[in-house]
């Protein structure tokens, strides 16, 4: 809108005079088989990347200016794993064919270094030697009868709990990366038809998804949900329980209702 | 057989050369080129009407309010008369409630919005204070008015967010990598800041309108010379405050204003 007939200028962004291309160093080793005249594949591949100098949208404090800036995150990453597949034609007829293919994968992410991470704004989310993807919780020791408030394990035996980042915390940092994925793929054919069935496989832990925040708790095998009448204090504190879920076959839930 | 040999070997050796050329012009693939739809800083500061343009930002950043009530076109108003009494709340908005009854919580979103919108014209201001000195483009005098202005926003936005705030970070340049970490500032020093700011601006600006024929929407002398009578007053310094006031009343040429007896009247 202009201003006594002025038409303004208004900056878009922060200025980043140290901005540059990001560096990823990748080595990767691999071992390719054929069997029975390729009627049997296997693939073996195992990858060491390393990437610095990430493209991010950088916090910066409001004050100044902008809430982001285009800049290079400090973080070095680095990303190692495995890669396995094998396949091959099962039953190779003149009409009929079935082929199997099976892959699976084990990727780890590390963050290796991170200069000034306690100054910087992800000072509570990352910590160094685990991976990017992680969530800082607080081991959950069940319900106290007699309060009915939550209970929690002090880490640092220090009598306190505490969520505040520094040697005091008692959070563990969990892993939401996959402990490893995979597939299972099946191939018929007959004449013109084909039938395809794929089945995919992971190992990973997340966030329950039907508990609600302060209300329930998992028990491994089973989903009970404890109704709790919280009076004051502890009824902020949040609550993430992680499972490992294997997600490879339909899980019917038990839930009662105490 | 031989000729075929030679033909492959020419071949291949075609397409090693036409890999070469390329990768030759790969640093050109991966080198950014200037955006096509904003100009740059430098642009910007390069001529009297674009920088003109970049201050005008600052006064319609303050005015406009992007079709709401925020910091600088009512919102200062709302929330201060909100805790002192002089408005009662009759919106279903809670967090005008948490003004009115002086219970302030952290996540108040109109907080926030006053602090981010002032640092925001800060920024402008700064960018016209930082960069207007150095250009090559525009006259001496275009350019003690630029600077006189931004200096007096600059000090006005820093009054506002010192009263509301307390000790807070002071921004005196556009460098983000300088202002990171930067802690908050005590109250005493940011008024002497701002008591700078106007002094300069006094001394920078004209002590007329001439900048704004017939009408009176941007700042000059006597705007900082009024603001600076208030900081005073603020900062208790009473000969001073009644110092810069009395400029303002015996510039009678501009100013006819009427006397307290008629101000107060109960006619």
């Amino acid at each position: 809108m202009p201003y006594t007939g002025i038409r303004p200028i208004a900056p878009q962004q922060n200025a980043n005079p140290d901005y540059r291309w990001q560096q990823t160093k990748k080595i990767e080793g691999a071992l390719e088989l054929g069997f029975l005249q390729s009627r049997l594949n296997i693939n073996i591949a195992y990858y060491v990347n390393r990437c610095g100098n990430q493209l991010t949208d950088f916090p910066t404090p409001a004050f100044t200016g902008f809430r982001s800036v285009a800049a290079n995150s400090p973080a070095l990453v680095e990303n190692i794993g495995w890669e396995f597949s094998a396949g091959g034609k099962v039953i190779k007829g003149k009409d009929f064919n079935w082929s199997l293919n099976f892959n699976t994968s084990i990727n780890r992410n590390k963050l290796v270094a991170y200069p000034d991470l306690e100054t910087s704004p992800y000072a509570t989310v990352y910590v160094i030697g685990q991976p990017l993807n992680i969530t800082k919780q607080l081991h959950f020791t069940g319900v106290d009868p007699q309060t009915g408030l939550y209970t929690f394990e002090d880490k640092v035996k220090d009598g306190q709990i505490s969520t505040s980042n520094g040697e005091t915390d008692d959070r563990y940092a969990l892993n939401l990366n996959p402990k490893f994925f995979g597939g299972l793929s099946s191939n018929f054919s007959y004449k013109q038809f084909q039938l395809n069935l794929n089945f995919n496989i992971v190992k990973q832990s997340g966030r329950n998804g039907i508990s609600q925040e302060g209300n329930s708790w998992e028990h491994r095998g089973t989903i009970v949900l404890i109704l709790l009448i919280v009076t004051g204090g502890k009824s902020q504190v949040t609550m993430l329980l992680m499972r490992n879920l294997l997600r490879c076959h339909l899980e019917i839930p038990v839930i009662a209702i105490i | 057989m031989h000729s075929n040999k030679n033909n492959f070997f020419l071949i291949k050796l075609a397409i090693f050369v036409c890999l070469i050329a390329m990768t030759a012009s790969c640093k050109k693939m991966i080198e950014a080129k200037k955006p096509v739809d904003t100009i740059t800083t430098d642009e910007t500061f390069s001529t009297t009407a674009n920088a003109t343009s970049a201050l005008m930002q600052v006064y319609q950043h303050l005015t406009n309010g992007d079709g709401s009530v925020t910091f600088g076109n009512g919102f200062v108003t709302l929330a201060t008369g909100l805790s002192s009494d002089e408005l009662n709340n009759l919106m279903n908005d809670p967090n005008l409630l948490e003004f009115q009854f002086n219970s302030l919580q952290v996540q108040n979103s109109y907080v926030f919005t006053i602090w981010y919108r002032a640092y925001q014209a800060i920024y402008y201001a700064n960018a016209v204070i930082e960069n207007v000195p150095a250009s090559t483009g525009i006259a001496d005098t275009v350019k003690n008015q630029l600077i006189g202005e931004a200096k007096f926003l600059r000090a006005l936005l820093n009054f506002y967010l010192v009263n509301m705030f307390g000790d807070i970070p002071h921004i005196t340049t556009n460098d983000w990598r300088k202002l990171t970490l930067l802690p908050r500032t005590a109250k005493a020093e940011i008024y002497q800041a701002i008591v700078s700011d106007l002094e300069d601006a006094q001394e920078l600006l004209p002590a007329d309108y001439s900048v704004t024929p017939g009408q009176r929407t941007r700042a000059n002398s006597f705007a900082a010379t009024a603001l600076l009578s208030r900081v005073y007053l603020y900062l208790q310094e009473w000969s001073k405050a009644e110092e810069q006031a009395s400029v303002i009343i015996n510039a009678t040429d501009f100013f006819v204003l009427p006397s307290l007896q008629e101000s107060f009247s109960c006619q």
